[in-house]
């Protein structure tokens, strides 16, 4: 597994971190199983196994379709057993808008009560962020609704660096978009990858067809094709960027999307591409396929209005994760000491691309095993006592956070804070997504730039800060999505070489795969904040392989 | 399509709200219910109102967090053909032309914050009681030393597979959240290792349940009719028998 | 959203008070928060309540030996004698009759107190009257949802049918005292009467119907489909039973084909 995860990564990710990650593994199940969380069981008892994407061995245990939601249901109840055991203290909709640094260390942070509006800093010894990714760059995502950058980046301006902002993992069984006013994407299980075979039509002129009416000749099972080996269960870089050179070529299926290219050229184009259980029901019957993948047929049904019982899927590519996060060293504590980042906040263990079900796996195991390791031994060495709320790093910070909200109040614009996000989204995924080339990327760069210059001129923030004000989160979010994005770009476009998630489009080998440079680029990029509209600093930590040898990765 | 919207509007802190008609245009039946209702608040905000406020988070019905009564039903479970949260109705499931009632989940257990939205705590101080296994971070045993037969822990699946919406409370006549409760304690119940605490649970669990201000479960099954997850009234049945024999149990005793 | 850990120094501060749990009340036991439980009074009303419908049955059956032809009205007096002297000479006369009334009311004033309290509760609890402006159900039938209301007519009613046939202050059809099968048939030959009793055993039917149902679902019994399907069907037969059980008599007795 500690191979797979490296490989999987794309040689990007940290040795060291991957090894610890892959030891304590089997204590996370361990872990889970004995907090109630109702892993699959054989008759025999023994909890189950299956395969999933990017790995050729069935060794992930799991629960149903939702193994990540159950794994977050067991930490859930984990943790209120600490609220009423009185260690934990929650804060229901409390958002954290800025870290109070005093001479260099992170003692606190000051947070939104988003209920009533009221900003209080709250000061501490050490500061933890486990706050997920920012996948909503894109506005478009799977990522839930609520999930931003705003912690991670506030650390980041105050100090901390920033590893690897341009990794973004683009997840290939995804509902495709429906029209404008979608809000939100709907990731599949990548499960269904496991019985479902992703095809699409031989001819370009097939794709208007009712699928089921295209003969099996007339079919591109283009995975099985490529990657004989691997078939359906590459890696998600992988899957996804093939479904995306298919709909390129003009062979997606599902209705037709106007779309603008980079020249400024308007074109019709399909955005998606079949998976088919058809096989999988004759071969397991249809109860077979329902036991195994039942809701997820519901949910998709649901969605689309039709049954993939009877007719393939549609899938494209989603945005679904970003590896990259703010940088953390071994003890997953960033440049600022006593600020430490968790889960797909930081950016450690993944590299360039993550594999299946380890995003959890990332999350739990730093949040169990390595942080009240790696914490107490800070802890040791740091107690200066309670930092007062009269101090002037915390006034500060309490000062610059009202500000802001301010500043956003009173421009009272023309245009919703939504308008914007959608076109910030437009520009990453157009540039920036599964594909970047140099010049797409300059060009983003200077959009995003105009765009923030206008979000500051003409946005319209309604409400008061003292109340339950959506647009006004929605609206600071924002800001530092603009200057992620910026930051996301000038990764991107630094990083002239491609591997995993991030696809420099002239650096392919003939049959389109991803080349690595490692001589030049087998490092994290740390990237230093150097305040506002300055130009961000590139540190540079190398990746050292010991245990497993440097090779191009190959799924055939 | 046209709606006409009639949304239920409470400012943060006021005792009453009411139901403020708009008209929206425009929507696509492929659109989600949230999706129709941020067109609806892009709409607002450009004519300078404020734009109505409701959660929202995964968007997928996996996370619980949105949830508002859509013409007299939870989650619009009326409108729609399949059990759903609000986020994954659809606007197909709608006509052109018709009238919608938006109000938030109601009960004295979940106040209103603002417009639709709702404090749900309560259900997290229910979880508080006793909705976990006592097991300190790395004193977990193998997981294969404990074996689970497939089909109780399956049953054990189908009640954890509550996401804590709360649509059983707000469409229970008498307020009641005894699905939550019961889902959560049916979900310990199954496994092996929620045996050592199963009767203390299930009492302390109940009485956080009582003590939040929930009403009680008469078996009417609306419930168990709304619920995004398909939680069914077998779950309340064990619930009570359980908490019937923890009577006759001393508290740290699986058996008498 | 961040997540704030406080640690070092002094180390009480990890420990500060988590949410407050307002709500809960330390000063009682577990097991006393369960006994005072709305799933323990549940429990009780599941309890009393069967142990009505099993009354209501064994009255059902007396009821209908006025139906047996040729010496039915005897045996209906003898059975009404022999309720009175049951056990005797084991025990004083009307001793186990007492007993019998003594349980029943308890049960009555158990099933009665709880229901009350619950509901007074349950309507705390949706915060009153006109919760949602617009309200649509899906499941629960009318009867379950009415048991109160069918609860308190029910009260009402036993009140007036034991005034009428046990204390025979209010009588109908006769002057003073009589043979009890006397009380019964004159009674109803009047039709009014035959329609304000069919009003009522509907009413005690359908309290029933839903009551059977729920006091299985209560006391635990329902552990599957199968067993939520064959609670449904016995509930809806003993609704049945009650109801033309004890109509049977009256409508006969209109009719005709029972006289004095």
């Amino acid at each position: 597994m500690f191979y797979d995860t490296v490989k999987g990564g794309d040689y990007r990710a940290r040795e060291t971190n991957v090894y610890r990650l892959a030891s304590v593994s089997g204590n996370i199940i361990d872990q889970c199983v004995a907090q109630g969380v109702p892993f699959a069981r054989e008759y025999g008892g023994l909890l189950d196994t299956r395969s999933f994407g990017g790995v050729q061995v069935q060794r992930t245990f799991y629960a149903r379709g939702q193994t990540g939601q159950q794994l977050l249901i067991g930490a859930y109840q984990a943790l209120e057993r600490q609220v009423a055991a009185g260690t934990v203290q929650m804060f229901a909709r409390h958002e954290m808008l800025e870290l109070i640094v005093k001479n260099g260390v992170a003692r606190g942070i000051v947070a939104r009560d988003m209920v009533t509006g009221e900003v209080t800093p709250y000061t501490a010894d050490a500061v933890v962020l486990a706050t997920g990714g920012y996948g909503n760059v894109f506005f478009l995502s799977t990522n839930a609704m609520g999930c931003n950058v705003t912690a991670g980046w506030r650390a980041h301006r105050k100090g901390a660096y920033f590893g690897n902002p341009c990794y973004t993992q683009i997840h290939p069984t995804c509902i495709p978009v429906h029209g404008d006013n979608q809000s939100k994407l709907t990731l599949m299980s990548e499960s269904l990858r496991n019985d479902g075979r992703i095809w699409v039509p031989k001819k370009a002129e097939d794709c208007s067809k009712d699928p089921r009416q295209i003969p099996e000749e007339d079919r591109d099972y283009y995975l099985e094709r490529i990657y004989p080996s691997f078939g359906n269960l590459v890696p998600r870089d992988i899957a996804s960027r093939q479904a995306k050179n298919m709909c390129d070529e003009g062979r997606g299926v599902g209705p037709v999307i106007k779309e603008v290219d980079a020249d400024g050229q308007e074109h019709e184009v399909r955005r998606g591409v079949y998976l088919d259980f058809s096989d999988a029901i004759s071969r397991l019957g249809k109860a077979g396929v329902e036991a195994k993948y039942g809701n997820l047929f519901d949910m998709y049904k649901q969605i689309t209005a039709e049954d993939p019982y009877e007719v393939p899927m549609r899938i494209y590519p989603a945005v679904h994760y970003t590896m990259g996060g703010v940088w953390v060293d071994y003890d997953l504590e960033t440049t600022i000491p006593g600020l430490f980042v968790a889960g797909e906040a930081n950016f450690s263990d993944h590299g360039a691309n993550r594999l299946g079900a380890s995003a959890l796996m990332q999350g739990l195991a730093d949040g169990y095993f390595v942080l009240p390791n790696t914490i107490n031994d800070y802890l040791a060495d740091h107690h200066d006592g309670k930092l007062p709320d009269n101090d002037p790093a915390v006034v500060e910070a309490v000062n610059a956070t009202k500000a802001q909200i301010d500043r956003l109040l009173s421009i009272k614009g023309s245009r919703t804070v939504d308008s914007f996000h959608k076109e910030l989204g437009h520009i990453m995924w157009e540039y920036c997504g599964m594909a970047r080339s140099e010049e797409g990327l300059k060009k983003a760069v200077g959009m995003i730039r105009e765009l923030k210059k206008e979000f500051w001129r003409d946005v319209n923030v309604t409400g008061v800060a003292e109340d339950l004000n959506q647009t006004l989160e929605r609206a600071g979010r924002l800001v530092d999505f603009f200057e992620l994005g910026e930051l996301m770009c000038i990764d991107a476009l630094h990083r002239r070489e491609s591997c995993g998630g991030h696809f420099r489009v002239e650096y392919q080998t003939e049959e389109g795969e991803a080349m690595r440079h490692d001589d030049e680029f087998a490092y994290v990029a740390a990237w230093e904040y150097a305040g506002e509209g300055g130009k961000p600093i590139l540190h540079k930590e190398p990746l050292v392989y010991k245990a497993i040898e440097l090779k191009q990765r190959s799924y055939k | 399509m046209k709606l006409t919207l009639k949304i239920w509007r409470q400012a943060r802190g006021a005792a009453q709200g009411k139901l403020v008609d708009y008209k929206i245009d425009n929507v696509s039946e492929d659109m989600s219910f949230l999706e129709m209702l941020d067109q609806l608040n892009e709409e607002l905000t450009a004519a300078g109102e404020e734009p109505v406020a409701f959660d929202s988070d995964c968007r997928e019905g996996i996370c619980g967090t949105c949830g508002v009564v859509i013409n007299g039903t939870a989650h619009g479970r009326g409108n729609s053909p399949v059990p759903t949260t609000t986020c994954q109705l659809h606007m197909r499931s709608f006509h052109d032309g018709d009238t919608i009632t938006i109000e938030p989940w109601k009960a004295k257990a979940f106040p209103v914050l603002k417009d639709l939205v709702v404090d749900r705590t309560a259900l997290d101080r229910v979880i508080q009681a006793g909705g976990f296994i006592s097991v300190n971070t790395g004193a977990a045993p193998d997981a294969h030393s404990l074996l689970a037969p497939k089909l109780q822990s399956d049953r054990a699946f189908d009640n954890a597979t509550c996401i804590g919406c709360g649509a059983c409370v707000a469409a229970c006549p008498n307020a009641s959240a005894m699905l939550f409760t019961s889902a959560k304690v049916t979900h310990l119940l199954n496994l092996p290792q929620g045996q050592p605490e199963r009767f203390l649970r299930v009492k302390n669990m109940v009485g956080q349940h009582d003590a939040e201000g929930f009403g009680n479960c008469t078996n009417i099954g609306e419930c168990s009719a709304v619920c995004p997850k398909g939680i069914q009234l077998e779950s309340i049945s064990t619930l009570n028998r359980d908490l019937v024999w923890s009577l006759f149990r001393k508290d740290g005793f699986t058996v008498a | 959203m961040g997540v704030l850990i406080g640690a070092a120094g002094p180390p009480i501060r990890l420990l500060s008070v988590a949410t407050k749990l307002v709500t809960r009340d330390s000063s009682r036991t577990a097991n006393n928060r369960a006994v005072h439980s709305t799933v323990f009074r549940k429990v009780l009303m599941a309890v009393t309540g069967l142990f009505l419908i099993l009354f209501l049955l064994m009255h059902m059956f007396g009821n209908l030996k006025l139906l047996i032809p040729d010496g039915g009205l005897e045996e209906f007096d003898e059975y009404s004698h022999y309720l009175r002297m049951f056990l005797y000479p084991v025990l004083p006369p009307k001793f186990f009759l007492w007993v019998f009334r003594l349980v029943l009311l308890l049960c009555a004033v158990v099933h009665i107190e709880a229901a009350t309290r619950l509901t007074f509760r349950d309507y705390d609890a949706r915060m009153g009257m006109g919760r949602y402006l617009k309200q649509r159900y899906l499941a629960g039938s009318f009867a379950a949802r009415t048991m109160i209301w069918s609860g308190i007519i029910i009260l009402v009613g036993v009140i007036f049918h034991l005034l009428q046939f046990t204390t025979q202050t209010i009588t109908v059809g006769y002057l003073g005292s009589v043979a009890p099968h006397l009380r019964v048939i004159l009674g109803f030959q009047h039709w009014w009467l035959v329609l304000l009793y069919a009003f009522w055993v509907g009413l005690v039917s359908f309290h029933v119907y839903h009551g059977f149902y729920s006091a299985f679902c209560t006391l635990g019994a329902r552990v599957g489909a199968f067993s939520a399907k064959v609670i449904k069907i016995c509930s809806v037969i003993v609704a049945l039973l009650v109801f033309f059980g004890f109509m049977a008599s009256p409508l006969a007795i209109l009719f005709g084909l029972v006289t004095a």
